[in-house]
């Protein structure tokens, strides 16, 4: 999965595997700062359907924000 | 105001998750005429379009500004959930831009979790409140395909929702 953010003239790319523990384990972590951040339990089920969604039909653009505003922009590529 | 070939190019290829370059390798062109048929310098060759349309995953006529396919009916029966996308275009007054792909059989899941769909609908501001994911898919399992919502809000804003 890529997440691209273009926001304040930085330009943050995380390219991260499309892993069910990965996202349990930094849920956990980011859990332990603030209590917006879903459970992992609820997460999990979507990471594997969205999985298999990518093993059947390819790749994805799922977001993609432009906020003429501030100029940030937001794409998450599965 | 309707979109330009090249419009249209870029915003199926970003969907698609691909770069100009690897466009450009599918189609046996280089990056550059990529950039310029999405910057509306030149247009791909009559040759290509058949093979542009399937690397981008839709139709030619789509391609050539016909627009997204309009409403449809079909058999419930033949309809694959699992390939399914629902997509949410929203263009605000603004200038912000907001581009959702999401896959119907998520979305199925999502419905069936309230503490999940809350979390989705109060995002980005609240955009996606007013709307109801129980009847899209509704419509979806009785078969109704293509648009389904084209708002043009006295604030300017303009959201689309298809299904294909």
């Amino acid at each position: 999965m890529k997440i691209a953010v273009n926001a304040e003239g930085h330009k943050i790319r995380l390219y991260l595997p499309l892993s069910v523990g990965l996202v349990r384990f930094g849920l956990r972590i980011a859990r332990r700062y603030s209590d917006q951040v879903p459970d992992p339990k609820l997460i999990v089920p979507l990471i594997k359907e969205l999985k298999r969604w990518k093993r059947k039909n390819g790749k994805i653009t799922l977001v993609e924000v432009e906020d003429q505003k501030d100029g940030t922009f937001v794409q998450i590529v599965l | 105001m309707e979109k330009t070939i090249g419009q249209i190019i870029k915003e199926k290829r970003a969907e698609k998750g691909l770069t100009q370059e690897q466009l450009a390798e599918i189609l046996h062109v280089t990056g550059q005429a990529v950039s310029k048929w999405e910057r509306d310098e030149s247009v791909p060759d009559v040759t290509l379009l058949k093979p542009l349309a399937k690397a981008l995953g839709t139709t030619v006529g789509e391609l050539l500004g016909e627009g997204t396919m309009e409403t449809t009916r079909v058999d419930p029966e033949t309809v694959d959930l699992s390939k399914m996308l629902l997509k949410i275009h929203v263009d605000s007054k603004g200038g912000d831009k907001v581009r959702v792909n999401f896959p119907v059989s998520v979305l199925m899941m999502l419905t069936e979790n309230e503490e999940l769909m809350n979390m989705i609908l109060s995002g980005k501001g609240g955009m996606f409140k007013n709307i109801d994911f129980n009847q899209i898919l509704k419509l979806v399992t009785l078969g109704v395909m293509g648009k389904l919502v084209e708002v043009e809000s006295a604030d300017g804003d303009v959201v689309g929702i298809w299904v294909e």
